[in-house]
């Protein structure tokens, strides 16, 4: 399974990734020197740097989360996850309702807006590029490194260990929102740029427990519909055969005597 | 006469929201909405599919009570609540067409399945249930028509049809609160619960009652019927059970969670929270508790307006206002968004009338059929405006040639604006220096940063007042100004706007040189046979130019290169910050990263930078250092044409930063600028006190 | 400025719009009320032929020269200017161009230059015309004098901004006088007697079939009848 670990505290913020990120990928811009700005991510820019209050530049891009968000939510599976652990878009598929982004708790997807005929824009870790990630490759400290999520997990844990007043005791994506494919070690805090109220749950793992029950659902109530409705009915026509068999009687007994 | 004018209100909606429609399908959803990365979803998803599809609800509940509890009272209005469920759900079937980015993919949920998606059951059910509705809808234009095989067939399939609708309402009604369940963390902890799905169902349920009564009320008005109130009156009872059953739930839920801390804590959420409860279940119920008021229809209608609007903001505030703090933005829709909101239940308003004037929607009576009308005179071409405009056509396109060109105006052009024309470079002239506009501010990228153009400067180098439609083409609509880039164009490269291997291509090509890669075999075509391949020893352009050759205003042809962007831009500060670097002996001063954001570690001839912003509050102190430059500037360019000052381009070079020259920029252009501006030693002694205190007290 | 950027995208997209849509919605009524009014006459046959050579000789009122020659020639040069300069101006063609993305012929600065000024002179004649002429002054209602004003001024506006140097005002002025100007003649053309632009074929079609009720329609050719144009043209 393929993953990145950032180490936070080496990168020094030269943008190296960013500029790589939109080399690679073909991100047009107006102007070639807007690629050089800092600026947030969109969806010309796959990935950029966020600066946080203790002055550590931490990468932005998508998680590519164990349990992805967006796969579940969109409704023509154009997300999907692949077995080597990358979550790709096929735009194909895709047609454009947004509920991705509503749906991804990092916050990651971006939309062409501009266009008449707009695509969503994320990441893809470099999937069919070979030799992994190009901003993994352009990376000149070291920063990012592309690999198996079990032996990154490893590396992230013997550097903690080596260093343990340097790292925070923390592996961030190992266990958050159900493990993330791109994860952090870092010398400074980095909660906040997690959602907290998720903790370690997927929100997969909230929804589906709703979703599965959905053909319960139609099943009992349909079936529910139908007994009453036929139950009711059943009694009301009794109700009105009673009264036309009572009408009959009293028809026939007045009808009687002309007979 | 309401009638009529609620009709041509309706007409003139719809035509807007038709305009805006179509101008989205051209200039995509960027150029039209307000919508952003950070709230993907506006109200055409909110209001007009949630929302309008919440409002619907009434058909499904009424088809429950009269097909399945077989209540026979409430028959007189169940046509009515299926007319409302089936113009509600495709109103809302339009909006979501124009809301998804590929409307021609519309149909993909049907092809590619992914059943964890609440958007995919949502998808179902409701195109489900929309066939369902026109087939419940359908017998009353059927029973009018010729039809009757089909009348009979759909007579026929009504049952299970009916229990099929309810099921799909059932199902997706709770889907569309399931629909923000995936938003965890995100939509404001007062209405992100897992009691979405239960809360959705039976506000819309109590809300979709009281829009049927609502709406039947508001016909019976429009065409003078009396209303059945008694049957209205159970309807919005039953309604008022189910909101107060909505208001328990959503109480409970909330002590459930602990969430009783954040109801009085004052943020506006919270304060929005509570005029929503209010208005869409406290004030319905309270006035359906009133026998005197829910017999009256006053009270009726009242109670109803409440509800539908209640359950309207409801869905704004969990589909787009409970996002705002998570997104930390907030979206005021654009006209354009407005316009189709409303105009797709006006067109819908529109079709309800003509089912209900020509089809037995209501038991109501029908009014006298329509007579064929008068014969008109012609409009004679001489009076336009004098004909009665008494008959539809007339009216209507009236109406529609009027409205559309508004239409037009507001949403084509902004949506134009947005999207195929590149933002006017900002100008400024610089404040209070000097009234010749002899050097501008210029603010290209419109980041809020000017640099400096010597306006004067570039006029008579290039020729003087006939020099101007070099830059400003007069005859070209919206062509103000050349931008900077045409002359200035790479940004580190020593550039001109002579493009030599282009010229060596197209020579190639014209001699017929193997092949359209430039060859060194067209050297001599301009340059001297054995010299040096210099500027020098080149033709004229004129030579082959004879037409087209850019001539400045004396007729003399100027082809001398322009300065690289960057350096045309440096050369505007560059010259006097390494002259104070070592008057003042503050060497930092002629350093890059006085300017430029610079990362400790990083080698100054690899980093990309951006100029160095200032901190908040100092944009005042900038703009001081600002037009102290143009000040100077302006004086100096005003000498131009003189001789270099003695001290020319030579005694700035020691100062100069190391590593500018490490980059490898040579500065010919800096020295290009300077050198046609002169010195003024008087000016400068008398302001540099001055500069010295602005800059370096900063 | 403002108000210039103002004047060429919103105001200029919505009147534009409002002309075209304006002249079709008479072309649409118009054929609407032909078709109806012979539906229910007895005479369905109508003398195309003679309303097709009317309407050319009203066009061109060669055989009529012989009334007021000049200002017939002045008529004649003065529609022609109007229609050929705004649609085949060389930078006009560039508005063609980016907006509904025709590309048309274009005519040289010279000429539209020179067909400007005639048009102009033709214009100013044909209203000292319609001032000095006994006949055509008692013909004339104030909108006769207004409406020829108010399809020069865009004329003249624009031949001044092509050339500063004649301009009493500034470049950006001048501009926006000619588009403001013509923007107005947009919305005066579906909404007074300009429409004759598209409707001057049904002023003949309506005159023949008009007269083509058979005697003894009585009322309901009267009714029909009732109303006739005020004034004549010219």
């Amino acid at each position: 399974m393929k993953a990145m670990l950032h180490d936070v505290s080496r990168c020094t913020g030269c943008m190296q990734c960013v500029e790589t990120c939109s080399l690679e990928n073909g991100l047009v811009q107006k102007g070639a020197d807007a690629r050089f700005k800092t600026g947030d991510l969109s969806a010309e820019r796959f990935t950029t740097l966020k600066r946080t209050r203790e002055g550590r530049y931490v990468r932005q891009q998508c998680l590519h989360c164990l349990d992805p968000s967006c796969a579940a939510a969109c409704p023509v599976g154009a997300l999907t996850r692949r077995e080597e652990g990358q979550v790709v878009y096929d735009a194909t598929r895709c047609i454009g309702c947004r509920y991705c982004m509503l749906a991804c708790p990092a916050h990651v997807i971006r939309y062409q807006w501009e266009t008449p005929m707009p695509f969503v824009q994320k990441c893809d870790l470099c999937c069919d590029r070979e030799g992994g990630p190009a901003c993994a490759e352009a990376c000149p400290s070291d920063v990012s490194i592309h690999g198996e999520r079990d032996e990154l997990l490893k590396i992230a844990h013997e550097r903690i260990r080596a260093n343990p007043e340097k790292y925070e005791q923390k592996v961030w994506g190992e266990y958050d929102m159900g493990g993330t494919g791109v994860m952090f070690i870092s010398d400074t805090p980095l909660d906040a740029l997690w959602p907290e109220s998720l903790g370690n749950r997927s929100i997969p793992s909230i929804t589906w427990p709703i979703a599965n029950k959905t053909p319960f659902l139609a099943l009992g109530v349909a079936g529910f519909l139908t007994g009453a409705s036929w139950l009711i009915e059943r009694r009301n026509r009794l109700a009105e055969e009673q009264t036309e068999d009572d009408r009959a009687q009293t028809a026939a007994e007045e009808n009687q005597p002309w007979h | 006469m309401a009638l009529k004018r609620l009709k041509d209100l309706f007409f003139v909606l719809a035509l807007f929201g038709l305009v805006a429609g179509i101008t989205r399908m051209f200039a995509g959803l960027g150029a039209t909405t307000a919508l952003s990365d950070e709230i993907p979803w506006g109200i055409w998803k909110v209001l007009n599919m949630v929302g309008g599809v919440a409002l619907a609800t009434g058909g499904f509940v009424l088809a429950f009570a009269v097909h399945v509890l077989h209540v026979k009272s409430l028959k007189p209005i169940l046509r009515p609540a299926l007319m409302v469920a089936f113009l509600g759900y495709g109103a809302s079937c339009t909006a979501l067409l124009l809301d998804i980015g590929l409307p021609h993919r519309f149909w993909h949920p049907i092809v590619f399945w992914n059943p964890h998606s609440f958007l995919f059951e949502v998808f179902w059910c409701v195109l489900l249930y929309f066939t369902v509705c026109a087939i419940e809808v359908s017998p009353m234009p059927l029973e009018k028509s010729r039809f009757s095989g089909i009348h009979r067939i759909v007579k026929k399939i009504s049952g299970p049809v009916v229990i099929l609708g309810i099921t799909l309402s059932t199902l997706h009604h709770s889907s569309l609160g399931s629909l923000f369940l995936v938003s965890t963390g995100r939509i404001h902890e007062l209405w992100y619960t897992t009691w979405l799905p239960v809360h959705f169902i039976l506000s819309a349920a109590g809300a979709g009652m009281m829009a049927v009564v609502l709406l039947t009320l508001v016909t019976a008005k429009l065409y003078h019927r009396i209303p059945p109130t008694q049957v209205l009156t159970r309807v919005a009872s039953a309604s008022a059970i189910v909101l107060t059953l909505y208001l328990g739930t959503k109480v409970l839920d909330l002590m459930n969670r602990g969430a009783k801390s954040i109801l009085f804590n004052g943020q506006w959420e919270v304060q929005l929270f509570w005029v929503e409860i209010v208005i869409a279940t406290v004030i319905p119920i309270s006035i359906t508790a009133v026998p005197r008021l829910r017999r009256s229809n006053a009270g009726l209608a009242t109670a109803a307006s409440f509800a539908v609007a209640g359950a309207l903001l409801n869905r704004l505030d969990v589909g787009i206002l409970a996002y705002f703090r998570s997104g930390e933005t907030t979206y005021i829709p654009t006209l354009a968004e407005i316009a189709v909101t409303v105009g797709i239940p006006s067109a819908a308003g529109l079709v309800y009338f003509y089912f209900v004037e020509h089809f037995d929607v209501f038991d109501f009576q029908r009014g006298p059929a329509a007579s064929r009308g008068p014969i008109t005179a012609f409009q004679p071409q001489t009076r336009v405006w004098g004909g009665t405009l008494l008959n539809d056509l007339e009216r209507m396109s009236l109406i529609a040639v009027i409205v559309i060109p508004v239409a037009l105006g507001l949403f084509l052009t902004s949506a134009r604006a947005s999207t195929d024309e590149v933002p006017r470079t900002r100008v400024a002239a610089p404040t209070g220096t000097d009234g010749a506009r002899d050097v501008l501010r210029m603010d290209g990228d419109h980041d809020g940063n000017y640099v400096l153009f010597p306006h004067q400067a570039h006029r008579d180098r290039w020729g003087g007042e006939d020099s101007c439609t070099l830059c400003h083409h007069m005859d070209k609509p919206n062509d103000h100004q050349t931008a900077c880039r045409n002359c200035h164009r790479y940004m580190n490269q020593p550039t001109s706007i002579f493009d030599h291997e282009l010229h060596q291509k197209r020579l190639t090509v014209k001699l017929g040189y193997a092949g359209s890669l430039a060859t060194n075999l067209t050297c001599t075509e301009c340059h001297v046979e054995g010299e040096a391949k210099r500027g020098e020893t080149a033709e004229d352009c004129v030579t082959c130019h004879r037409e087209n050759m850019r001539m400045s205003g004396d007729g003399s042809v100027r082809h001398d290169l322009a300065p690289a962007y960057t350096d045309a831009l440096h050369a505007n500060c560059v010259g006097c910050h390494n002259k104070q670097a070592r008057e003042a002996g503050k060497p930092h001063l002629g350093r890059c990263d006085t300017c430029h954001e610079c990362t400790p570690g990083i080698d100054t001839v690899t980093r990309k930078d951006s100029v160095v912003r200032p901190p908040a509050g100092m944009e005042t102190s900038r703009s001081i250092i600002h037009d102290t430059l143009h000040t100077i500037h302006a004086l100096h360019t005003r000498k131009a044409g003189g001789s270099p000052g003695q001290d020319g381009p030579a005694d700035l070079r020691p100062a100069r930063d190391t590593a500018m020259v490490r980059r490898g920029i040579a500065f010919g252009a800096e020295a290009n600028v300077r050198g046609s501006r002169g010195e003024h030693p008087d000016f400068r002694k008398a302001l540099a006190p001055t500069i010295k205190t602005i800059i370096f007290s900063i | 400025m403002d108000t210039l950027a103002f004047a060429r995208g919103p105001l200029f997209i919505a009147t534009m719009s409002f002309m075209v849509l304006g002249l079709l919605r008479h072309i649409i009524l118009q054929t609407h009320g032909v078709v109806r009014t012979l539906k229910r006459t007895p005479h369905q046959d109508v003398p195309w032929g003679r309303i097709f050579r009317k309407s050319a000789e009203w066009i061109v009122p060669v055989s009529h020269m012989s009334t007021a020659p000049w200002m017939k020639l002045a008529s004649i040069l003065f529609h022609v200017g109007l229609l050929l300069v705004p649609v085949f101006l060389a930078e006009h063609a560039f508005l063609w161009a980016r907006g509904p993305g025709v590309n048309l012929p274009t005519m040289s600065h010279e000429f539209a230059d020179q067909l400007t000024v005639l048009t102009l002179v033709a214009g100013i004649f044909l209203l000292g015309y319609r001032i000095f002429n006994r006949i055509s002054r008692e013909l004339s209602s104030r909108a006769d004098y207004f409406l020829p004003m108010a399809v020069i001024l865009p004329l003249l506006s624009g031949f001044l901004a092509c050339h500063p140097a004649w301009s009493p005002l500034p470049y950006q002025s001048m501009m926006l006088l000619h588009v403001l100007s013509a923007e107005l003649t947009f919305i005066l053309l579906p909404t007074t007697r300009l429409v004759h632009v598209v409707l001057f074929p049904f002023d003949r079609i309506s005159t023949e079939i008009h007269w083509r009720f058979v005697p003894g329609a009585g009322a309901r050719v009267a009714e029909t009848l009732r109303g006739t144009p005020e004034g004549a043209e010219v």
